[in-house]
Formats: C-alpha cells, structure tokens, sequence
C-alpha cells in the first residue's frame, strides 16, 4: 500500500507542476502585454498627448544617432539639454533651468536666510560679469572693482548670468565661497570669500557737500537702520539723501517694499500681475514719514528686481531722479520646481509693475540723468548725483 | 488510524502545493508586467534619442505655474531641439529652422546680373573672352572681340576694367547693347543679362627677382574650379611661369570634388584625403590622373582658409609638394549632410571627419603653416611677399631667412 500511494502522488506531483509552469506561463505572457500596454499608455499619454511637435526630436536624434561622427554626449546631459532648450523658449530671464550644481546651491538657501559675499556685481561685455562694488571684507582680500567674475564654488561664471552669478556667492553666514577673480592688468586672484553676517546690509555715511549717502549691500531684515539715517537726517542740516542701489540685486517684492517705503512714506509702491489677470498691488505701511529733503538713487546695469522696485518707487512718487545706467531688466516672482535628475527648474509666476503700471521685466529703468561709471577710479555717478543735490538745495 | 493520518497529510501537502502554485502565478504575473512595462519603455521614441522625459517634466510644470502664455509647441520642440544638440559641442550640427520668405528673397528681385564675359585690358584697349555657356557667347560675342562702346556710349580711351565691369553690369533679365569691333568690322549685340557666377581662379604672372611666378588665387571650390584652373595653369605655362604661387586664403572651401581635381593638378599619385566616418571607416580620396604640374609651388594660407582649402593645402603639404606660408588655417575639417525634416526645417549633421593624407585631423585645429605670417603685419602684404622669398629660395635662386619656419 505504502509503495502504491508514493508513485501516484509523485506522478499526479508531475502533472500538476507541468499545469502549474503552463498556467505561469500563460499569466506571464498576459501579464506582459498588459504591462506594456498600460507602460504604451501612460508614456503616450505623457508624451504625446501635449505635443505632437515633439516627434521632430525623435526625428532629429534618430539621424543624430545614425550619423554623428564623434561619440555621443551620456544621455543624461543629452536630456539636460533638451529641457533646457525647451525652457528656453519662453525668452524670461527667471524662468530657466538650474544645473544640478547651482541647484544645490540654491537649494541651500531655501530654509536659511543666504548673504553674499561682500560685491556687487553688473553684467559686462560677452556674458561676463564684473564687479560693480567691493565690500571691507573682499577688498581686504584683495577684490576690486572692475575685476571679472571667473569661477565661484567650481561653476564658471560666464555666460551664466548676473542673476545665477550672484545666487552662486550666496550662502549660510559663517560659510564661504572659493572664487576666481581676473584682474583688469590680467592677473587672477584665487580666494575664499566669507558669507557676510545679516545686520550688515544698510552703509551709511555723511559726503563732503553735506548729503547723507544711504548704501544697500544686501536686503535687510529689519528696516530699522535706514529709519535711524532718514531721522539722522531730519535731525542734521543736510543737503539731501543719496541712495545708492548699484550691483544690488535679489529681493522679494514685500522686501523692496518696506526699504521703499523708508524712502517715499504711505504710498502705493508696486503691484505683481500673475496668470490669468491675477493682480496684487503692495502698499508701505501706514505711519511711515517721508523725508522732504531731495533724494537721488544711484542705480546702474547690475541694479535688478528689487533695487529696480524701490528705484520706480522712489521716481514715480516724486522724491527723486535716478543717476546712472539702465538699470538690469528684472522683476518677478518666482517659483522652484525640483526636477527629478536634481536641476532646479524656476518659474516666474508673477511679474512686477512700478506704481505708474510699467513692466520692469525686460525693460528696466532709464535714468533721468544718465551718468557712465568712471574708468579712472573716481565715482562719477556719485559725484553726479551730489552735484545734482546740491544745485537742488539752492 | 493510518488511513486518517495519510488524508492528513495529503490535505496539507495539497494546501502547501496550492500556495506554492499561487505563489509561482503571483510572481510570474508580476515578472510579467514588470517585464513589459520595461520592453514597452525601451521601444517608446522618448528613449531613443536623448530623453525627452526631463523637458517634458519641464513642460508640465510650467505649463502649470508660468504667468504667461506658453510659447508655441513647435517652438518649444524647436527649443528642445537646439538645446540637445548643443550638448553634441559642435557648431555644424544643428537644426535649420524653416524660412519661408528664404525663397522670395533669393528671387530674382534686386539682383545684378551680367554679360558672363571676362574683361581684360592688353595694349590700352578692352576686350572680351565670353565663358562658356553664357548669355554673351550664345549672342555670339568671342574671345578677342574688342570692345567699343557699351549701351551706345563709346568707351572713354582710358577706361579702367572696372568702370566697363560697372557698365556691363545691372539688373538681371535687362538687356545691353555690347558694340565691338572684330577683324575690322564693328558689330553690336544686345544681350539680356542674366546671374553668372563668379569666376573662382584669377591668375596673373608675377615676376619676382628675376623669377616669373606664375600667380593663381582660388577663392572658392565650385564645380567650374578645375576647369578655370586648368586655363589658369596653360596661361601661366604659355607665359613662361617658372613657378607657382597658389593663394588659398580667405577660402572658403566648397566642394570636396573641386578639392580633389585641384590638389590633381599638382600630385602625381597618393592621397588628397581621408574621410572618417562613425565607427572609425575610413574613405580615401586619392589623387586623380590629370594633367599636373611639376613647378615649384608655395601655397598662402590664412585664418580664412577653411574645409576645402584645408584639404588641398594639407595634401599639398604632406607630399613635400608645396610649403605653407601665412598664418594657421581656420580648422574646419568636417563633413554636413543635411536632411529635409517632415516639418520643412532640416538638419545638418556632422557625418564625417577630414584627415590629411599623413592623419593630421584639420577640425578644430587647423594647419600650422611652415613660415608663419602674423596676419595684418604691416599695410602691404607680407605674407605674399614672404611666400615669394620662400618660392625664390625653391626655385634655388636666394636661401630664405626662415622667422619661424617649422621643419616638416
């Protein structure tokens, strides 16, 4: 009995692993055309759905890879590129694509409040950048004005833009940046320059001719400093008040607004227009006095976004002229979008509109007196500028 | 007690071999769909060239939060496009975007025609020697026909070329009154002036330190080249030229067939030049049977000199044909081909590369000339007077002071 029952089980053992391998099969097979099917479905429906146009790129890399002659790029930067390209369609100075290395610096400052490093910096000839002014530290470091931006943390700096230039200096205070600087008789100058401490952003100091000069490093977190010079000046015989906006960059448009309204009092100071006709206009506090004395805001090419909103205001209110350049072109508010290979996608949601509805975006602001920045050493917007105070006194 | 065992143990063998089959259905169905969502992936079109998915990503994100409108899609496949093969680091491969009005403006609309005659100044007179083919030699001018009056206004005695050049000259599809004057007899014909192409060799003999060089500037390889060339060689030789100056700057280049017929009428045998393509294939182009000349010969090259030129200088160079005078030539050694795109934009890609016969890649670096010329020195041009000291010193009549000769 015992010997019957164990071939039996065996045999009928046999048959059911052989129907067990068929079945396995046959759901491995259904299974794989339902599984590419869905896989066909979804990449078309992401693929396709929004742009039959993109079949020219297949098109076009199908040749690329048939024909090019030298080895073809990895594909990760080969899709780095595309994205890039196609971001570069919508011609928007913010809106653009962050590498994977500026995507990390950038990341860095999402949830700590970054400084720079002490410069100014202005858009030069051939996507260079130069620095527009130099702060105590880098100048004991060695930078000067003029100097051309070669590298910092590693990125070369040209072509990249004045806005990612000065997003690649930024940083936590007490850290550092490595940067490469060439100076105008050729040398260059390789050197750590320390993240400024917060606190630091408002200089301030009283011209021979007796104008209060009012200087922004940087956007401060509390205003309270540029209150202290405006009642300083209120308090002292001046000749007026100089604002210096030069190679300032950055800012949030609530930051613009209270710096702006120090300068201009109570006042309508911009408004942000969003998609679909959303609009949001920002006033200053209520309270807030205006000086009386005359005011002129020294701006130039490396002004952008926020100096160029507190530059409009001060104009458009009636409190001053603008001495200088034409100011950068700037003015949104942006939005990141982290991308899955780790660039940094940037997206302008809303643009910016001066108080009198001029677009900053592209535009920038003309001076009303129009003052190049002195190649011998001398500032001659500044000496414009005071000059331009002194005659208004009188 | 054993019966009751046994069904026991077949109830918990059956369950286990019920599991075990589930198990083995469960994992097939999901290696299944694994693997076909994986082979689906590996056919989409996304993946076969650079990946779209990372633009795409893009797309919807901006499509979601930009402020504006979106561009047009066509200009965002257009972007997508030039921004992947800037990646490839090559300034020939690239996407050229549909022109619709290129067609209107390449029309016949404001542009100057001519006769299709040389004019050429001998014995303080004009004349004429018609090109084949074209409106003044179908009209029945010919060559040696003396030229008196043009439009019925006779030629001032001290008429220059180019004043008579102007004259010819003027829309294209409008007619001229040429009068001549042949064996004694004056005839005119009017001639409907049409787009002639410009003649690629000049030539002129220049007589150096007693040396007659014979003088030939190409400035572009068209398919008339070689048979401009071959006149220019027969003229010179019919002048006694005793060598060879041949100008190849600010050259262009043009067709690799031109390249090849030139570099023919100067090499016995070899190569002119070595085409790679993908994968490391090799073309050679090699010298052609034609009619050559064994004159010593100097070849001017400049930062203008590129792609054809290259190829002719490089293979002269490499056979101790020629010496190389005048500055590092432009370096662009690479082959298009361009392709019709369903969209009516085409694309030119970088199919192959141009190595001179001895394996020096021309693309990206150019040729170093053997006496080197910095470009702009002084008003007159000194690197055709450099190049006729180097051809004297050739011909054995003077040692050349080398200034930075570079031994081949």
């Amino acid at each position: 009995m015992k010997r019957l029952w164990a071939p039996r089980q065996r045999s009928l053992g046999t048959l059911g692993s052989a129907i067990l391998l068929g079945l396995a099969i046959i759901v491995a097979g259904v299974s794989f055309w339902g599984g590419s099917a869905v896989s066909t479905a979804r990449a078309r429906a992401a693929d396709t759905a929004p742009l039959q146009e993109f079949r020219l790129y297949d098109e076009v890399w199908s040749i690329v890879h048939r024909e090019f002659v030298q080895p073809l790029p990895p594909a990760s930067d080969v899709a780095r590129g595309a994205a890039t390209g196609l971001v570069g369609a919508w011609h928007d100075v913010n809106t653009r694509l962050l590498g994977p290395d500026l995507a990390r610096v950038a990341r860095q400052c999402d949830h700590a409040q970054c400084t720079g490093v002490g410069l100014g910096l202005r858009p030069g000839p051939d996507g260079r950048i130069l620095v527009d002014w130099v702060g105590p530290a880098a100048a004991a470091d060695g930078v000067r004005p003029g100097d051309v931006l070669v590298s910092a943390a590693g990125i070369a700096v040209q072509g990249l833009g004045l806005i990612d230039a000065g997003l690649i200096l930024s940083g936590k205070p007490g850290s550092s940046v490595s940067v490469v600087l060439r100076h105008s008789d050729g040398s260059t100058l390789s050197v750590a320059l320390a993240h400024a401490t917060r606190g630091q952003e408002v200089v301030s100091s009283i011209l021979p001719s007796g104008a209060v000069y009012l200087a922004l490093r940087g956007w401060p977190a509390d205003v309270s400093a540029i209150t202290a010079v405006i009642n300083d000046s209120r308090a002292a015989d001046t000749a007026g008040i100089l604002v210096d906006l030069r190679g300032l960059c950055g800012g949030t448009l609530e930051e613009a607004v209270s710096v702006a309204g120090q300068l201009v009092g109570e006042n309508v100071i911009a408004s942000e227009r969003g998609r679909d006709g959303q609009h949001r206009t920002y006033e200053s506090q209520p309270g807030q006095q205006a000086s009386a004395l005359p005011m002129a805001v020294l701006v130039d090419s490396g002004s952008c976004a926020g100096a160029e909103a507190v530059a409009a205001a001060v104009r458009e209110s009636g409190r001053g002229i603008l001495v200088g350049e034409r100011t950068y072109g700037s003015g949104a508010t942006v939005r990141a979008v982290d991308l899955s290979d780790g660039s940094r996608l940037l997206i302008s949601t809303a643009f910016w509109y001066t108080a009198g509805g001029q677009v900053i975006e592209g535009k920038g602001l003309e001076p009303d007196l129009a003052v190049q920045p002195g190649n011998d050493g001398s500032d001659a917007q500044l000496a414009a500028a005071d000059r331009y105070l002194a005659e208004e006194r009188r | 007690m054993a019966g009751i065992g046994r069904m026991k143990i077949r109830r918990v063998a059956i369950r286990q071999r019920l599991w075990l089959a589930l198990t083995v259905i469960a994992i097939a169905c999901a290696a299944g769909f694994l693997a076909g969502c994986g082979y689906a992936r590996l056919r989409s079109p996304s993946s076969r060239g650079g990946d779209l998915a990372l633009a795409l990503e893009a797309w919807r994100s901006l499509q979601a939060y930009y402020c504006g409108p979106t561009p047009p899609a066509t200009e965002l496949a257009y972007g997508a496009i030039e921004g992947s093969l800037a990646t490839l680091h090559d300034p020939y491969t690239r996407l050229v975007r549909p022109a619709a009005n290129q067609i209107e403006q390449d029309s016949l609309r404001g542009r100057f025609g001519g006769i299709g005659a040389y004019v050429y100044q001998k014995d303080g007179a004009i004349w004429l020697r018609p090109l084949p083919d074209s409106p003044a030699s179908r009209a029945g001018i010919r060559e040696g026909d003396r030229l008196i009056a043009v439009d019925g206004r006779t030629l001032p005695e001290d008429a220059t070329t180019d004043q008579v050049v102007a004259l010819v000259r003027g829309p294209v599809g409008s007619t001229v009154n040429i009068t001549i004057e042949r064996a004694g007899i004056q005839l005119s014909f009017a001639i409907v002036r049409a787009d002639i192409p410009q003649p690629t060799v000049q030539w002129q003999m220049m007589p150096y330190k007693g040396l007659p060089v014979g003088y030939v500037r190409i400035s572009l390889f068209s398919e008339r080249t070689a048979s401009e060339l071959d006149q220019a060689l027969a003229d010179l030789r019919g002048g006694g030229a005793r060598a060879l100056m041949l100008d190849l700057r600010a050259n262009p280049g043009g067709l690799l067939d031109a390249a090849v017929e030139v570099a023919s009428r100067f090499l016995a045998e070899g190569d002119v030049v070595r085409e790679v393509m993908p994968g490391g294939k090799q073309r050679l182009y090699s010298v052609l049977p034609r009619t050559r000349t064994d004159l010593p010969l100097v070849v001017l090259v400049d930062g203008g000199s590129a792609s054809a030129a290259e190829i002719v200088a490089g293979a002269l160079r490499d056979d101790g044909r020629a010496w190389l005078v005048g500055s590092r030539t432009y370096g662009k050694g690479s082959v298009q081909y361009a392709y019709q795109l369903t969209d009516g934009s085409s694309l030119h890609v970088t199919a192959a590369l141009w190595l001179t016969p001895a394996g020096h890649e021309i693309n990206g670096k150019g040729l170093m000339p053997d006496y080197e010329v910095a470009p702009g020195t002084g008003s007159a041009d000194a690197t055709l007077a450099r190049g006729l000291d180097v051809l004297a010193a050739e011909a054995g009549l003077v040692t050349p002071t080398p200034v930075s000769g570079t031994a081949r």
